[in-house]
């Protein structure tokens, strides 16, 4: 009798534990090659929670430069077009989150070397739930996209 | 008897009239929507800035040339990256027409953006485009000119500021009119390329 009791307070307690789960994958994950006389450029990704528990990336640090943003670039209704920081970004659980060109994406500030298509960067990427991810970015020209 | 005909011909003489009008309205309205920039039509301001080269600029030497003009700056990887690589693409679409057409990309950050700057970062795109940079005081009267909003927004995360700003691309046509506005949403290379291709007809 006590025995089951144990046995089905345990189950209780995994399956609370197993229920809510973030599962993050990271893909395509691309720097924007910039004129060698820019000190700032945007990384690219998607991000897909595989997971049943929503998740938000917060926070993002690389050595090639002295800030990583997450920011959201804005054109309102008068065609003026601003940068805003954000301090997270939502990945709902079984969604696909793209950072992509005119949207969001993590700005690179204060470069401390000049990035060529080819090279690849590395950053790590802190999720709320899901922990740090590391990724490798390509740096990619105008003619790759 | 006559009387009769007269009414019917009178009759037959309103309807011709009122589907002509009707037909001249239509043509005219289509024309007037035909191209995918929003029609602006007015004489384009002069202006005298100083080129990635160093040299002193004056739009009204362009006569003759199609003008598109867009504002940025060069810390701006997102937004004037995407603008400069579309009129990257409307030079290529254009293919022979290119000759006509001269790319202007006005700072609106001329205390970071200088003559420097601007000389590594234009060419990038296109060996043909020019950028302009000028005092800070020169800037805010062509851009005052213009309806062209900037304002530096600072954060405090990081010691550099960025730039909110006008991302439209402004056409001037060969007789010195600025004809066309594209905002950013219009941004399409091969929809641009087909309006220069009518203008320049
Ligand atoms: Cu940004």
């Amino acid at each position: 009798m006590k025995k089951s009791m144990w046995t089905i307070v345990i189950l209780i307690f995994l399956s609370i534990h197993s229920f809510g789960v973030s599962r993050i994958e990271v893909k395509d994950v691309w720097v924007r090659e910039v004129p060698p006389a820019s000190s700032v450029t945007a990384v690219y990704m998607v991000i897909e929670n595989k997971g049943n528990e929503d998740d938000r990336l917060i926070e993002v640090k690389t050595d090639v430069s002295n800030n990583a943003v997450i920011h959201n670039t804005l054109v309102d209704e008068k065609g003026i077009a601003k940068m805003e920081k954000f301090e997270y970004i939502n990945i709902p659980s079984g969604k696909s989150v793209e950072l992509k060109p005119s949207g969001s994406h993590i700005m690179l500030i204060g470069l401390n070397k000049s990035l060529k298509a080819g090279d690849k960067i590395e950053l790590d990427l802190k999720f709320e739930k899901f922990g740090i991810i590391k990724a490798r970015a390509q740096v990619k020209g105008m003619q790759s996209h | 008897m006559k009387k009769r005909h007269t009414t019917i011909i009178t009759l037959l003489i309103l309807t011709l009239l009122g589907w002509g009008l009707f037909l001249y309205q239509y043509f005219l309205l289509e024309n007037k929507d035909k191209y995918h920039g929003f029609l602006y039509y007015k004489q384009a301001p002069n202006f005298t800035l100083t080129d990635h080269n160093g040299k002193k600029v004056t739009l009204s030497e362009f006569r003759g040339k199609l003008i598109l003009i867009n504002w940025g700056y060069t810390r701006c990887p997102d937004i004037c990256f995407t603008t400069l690589s579309v009129l990257r693409d409307v030079m290529k679409e254009l293919g022979e027409l290119e000759n006509r057409v001269q790319v202007v990309f006005v700072t609106i950050d001329p205390e970071m953006d200088t003559v420097e700057k601007l000389g590594t970062y234009i060419p990038y795109f296109n060996k043909s485009f020019i950028g302009l940079t000028g005092t800070p005081q020169e800037i805010e009267k062509v851009a005052q000119e213009y309806n062209v909003f900037y304002l530096k927004n600072y954060s405090d995360s990081w010691p550099e500021y960025l730039m909110d700003h006008t991302s439209s691309v402004y056409l001037i046509d060969p007789q010195g009119r600025l004809f066309l506005i594209y905002t950013y949403d219009k941004l399409d290379s091969k929809a641009i390329a087909k309006d220069i291709k009518k203008i320049l007809k």
